[in-house]
């Protein structure tokens, strides 16, 4: 455990130190949700049509953004090695780092989802569902990019092939976190798909640190 | 008109639909013979590179009895 | 970091003997010729029931034809990644050095296998449907299938090292094919939430085994076709890492 609370504190400790470079992601979230009126015009009923959508979108793919840094500043002086080397679980602090991840990118995420839902028009009964959504999903984002992450360390251009490994790999959060925001609009229940999401970011948490330590000591030997 | 068709044509004809089904049909014929020539091709170029480096290399011993493909995985001197 | 050769199979002689690549190519070689014969054999067949020799669908008409060429090709998409899969779980598991050809081998053939039921999907859909891509449930996992068929072959090329390539790319087919159920089932549900009940499954209304037959038929013709290209593109990757090994001797014996 000590290990665990030791690198979370770690990366929490460097995400702050970065300063503005860690809320890139969030940044990136809201800015490009905010495309869309400008790409598809400002009626308010389409908006509304493809607000829940269009942020889990840009959820994903702020979380792959910022994804990069998981590994690759580790991997690159040597402090990944030291890790695996070191007697505790690989696996516990790997877990560790997706938690400081969710932290640092998706929990603003969740702050930033209101403002989204105003700049797309969400109906209001969509709000709730929306930010339960977001907050039981983007743990899973964290969680399952990470194998992606751990799979590409030090491989060239891995930014762009992370992206390409992990999207389908999202596809069933997208389904059902948009999926419950668009069930409460239309006046039906919500909580199956939460529910369902809920299952899904358990099932991450629990085995993807795994599953990215394997990749990490296949990229290590 | 369909009814004027000999048979042949009717068959070509495929009741109407022949602009769906023949280049379906014939993008699948097209591909799986350009995989196959494509793969031949390149087995035959590396074939005819092995050739020349194993040629470069007379008195290495025949590579039946070393270790196979995962040579890599060795720790080379 | 120095690691041990893999020790001998326990469950068996004759994968272990496999491991020797001139054995591979003798038992290839022998098996060669009758995956040809089988592959024209039924794709011969295939065509002339598939085209010819077979009823037309009440509704679909004709274009019911196509199905024989789009559900195998479904078929074998997902045989092949599950192909990846399994050799990705041997080559990491049992290390066994055909593995990982075994796996770089089957990409291609399975990102074209992906492409034709993608491609012959749409085709069917338009006279079908009205619509040249439609997103009902099969189609939308065959395309999501697609990307991950490209993402093995990028992350294979990713590394000049080809042992890291391997175990980068068994690993990925291995998480794929384990979240592959949970998409499929994502991928269904969202599927019957959007799509109006009234769109025909794109199998036709009822399977006549008249039409039965045909579908299996090129579905079996579509497996020889595997066998053979597998078989041959596995030579290839065997000769291309006998080139590569010789190439680096002779690069690490000209150093001074």
């Amino acid at each position: 455990m000590n290990a665990f609370r030791a690198t979370l504190s770690r990366d929490m400790l460097i995400a702050r130190r970065e300063g503005g470079e860690s809320l890139l992601a969030v940044i990136f979230f809201v800015l490009g949700a905010m495309l869309f009126p400008l790409g598809v015009g400002p009626e308010g009923k389409l908006l509304a049509l493809m607000a829940a959508g269009v942020i889990w979108v840009m959820a994903l793919l702020a979380t792959l953004l910022a994804l990069d840094r998981l590994f690759q500043a580790d991997w690159r002086d040597g402090t990944l090695e030291l890790m695996a080397l070191a007697p505790d679980s690989l696996t516990l602090i790997v877990a560790a780092k997706c938690l400081a991840h969710w932290l640092v990118t998706g929990l603003p995420m969740v702050i930033a989802a209101p403002v989204m839902a105003l700049l797309l028009n969400l109906p209001p009964e969509g709000w709730p569902p929306l930010l339960a959504a977001l907050l039981i999903g983007s743990p899973a984002l964290s969680f399952i990019g990470a194998i992606c992450a751990a799979l590409i360390v030090g491989a060239r251009r891995g930014g762009v092939l992370m992206t390409l490994l992990a999207l389908p790999l999202y596809v069933p959060s997208l389904i059902f976190g948009a999926g419950a925001v668009q069930a409460a609009i239309g006046g039906f229940d919500a909580s199956a798909h939460l529910m369902a999401l809920g299952a899904i970011t358990l099932a991450a948490i629990a085995l993807c640190p795994w599953a990215a330590a394997a990749a990490l000591r296949q990229a290590m030997e | 008109m369909t009814e004027d068709m000999s048979p042949l044509m009717s068959f070509f004809h495929m009741g109407g639909y022949w602009a769906y089904i023949w280049p379906a049909y014939g993008v699948v014929a097209v591909l799986f013979i350009a995989l196959l020539v494509w793969t031949l091709v390149t087995l035959k170029r590396s074939r005819l590179e092995l050739e020349a480096l194993e040629a470069l290399a007379p008195r290495r011993r025949r590579r039946n009895t070393t270790s196979p493909a995962g040579g890599h995985d060795d720790a080379q001197p | 970091m120095a690691e041990a050769m893999a020790s001998p199979n326990p469950s068996g002689g004759f994968f272990h003997r496999l491991a020797n690549p001139a054995r591979f190519q003798r038992l290839s070689a022998w098996l060669m010729p009758w995956l040809v014969l089988i592959a024209l054999g039924c794709f011969g067949a295939g065509l002339y029931y598939g085209l010819y020799a077979s009823p037309i669908d009440y509704q679909q008409k004709d274009t019911v034809r196509i199905m024989y060429v789009h559900v195998p090709a479904a078929w074998l998409a997902m045989m092949s990644y599950s192909t990846l899969a399994i050799s990705g779980f041997v080559a990491l598991v049992w290390r066994h050095p055909l593995a990982n050809v075994a796996g770089a081998a089957t990409a291609p053939i399975g990102a074209v296998f992906t492409f034709l039921a993608l491609f012959t999907g749409a085709i069917w859909g338009q006279p079908t449907w009205g619509t040249w891509w439609v997103w009902d449930a099969r189609l939308t996992s065959v395309l999501i299938l697609f990307f991950m068929f490209l993402g093995y072959i990028a992350i294979h090329n990713a590394f000049d090292d080809q042992a890291r390539a391997g175990r980068a790319a068994s690993l990925l087919a291995i998480v794929g094919v384990v979240i592959l159920p949970v998409i499929k089932f994502s991928v269904d549900w969202w599927n019957t939430l959007h799509q109006p009940a009234s769109v025909s499954k794109l199998s036709g209304s009822s399977m006549d085994p008249a039409m039965l037959r045909p579908l299996l038929i090129m579905a079996v013709a579509y497996m020889a076709l595997f066998g053979v290209l597998l078989l041959l593109r596995m030579r290839l990757e065997l000769t291309r890492r006998r080139v590569e090994a010789l190439q680096m001797a002779r690069a690490g014996a000209a150093t001074p």
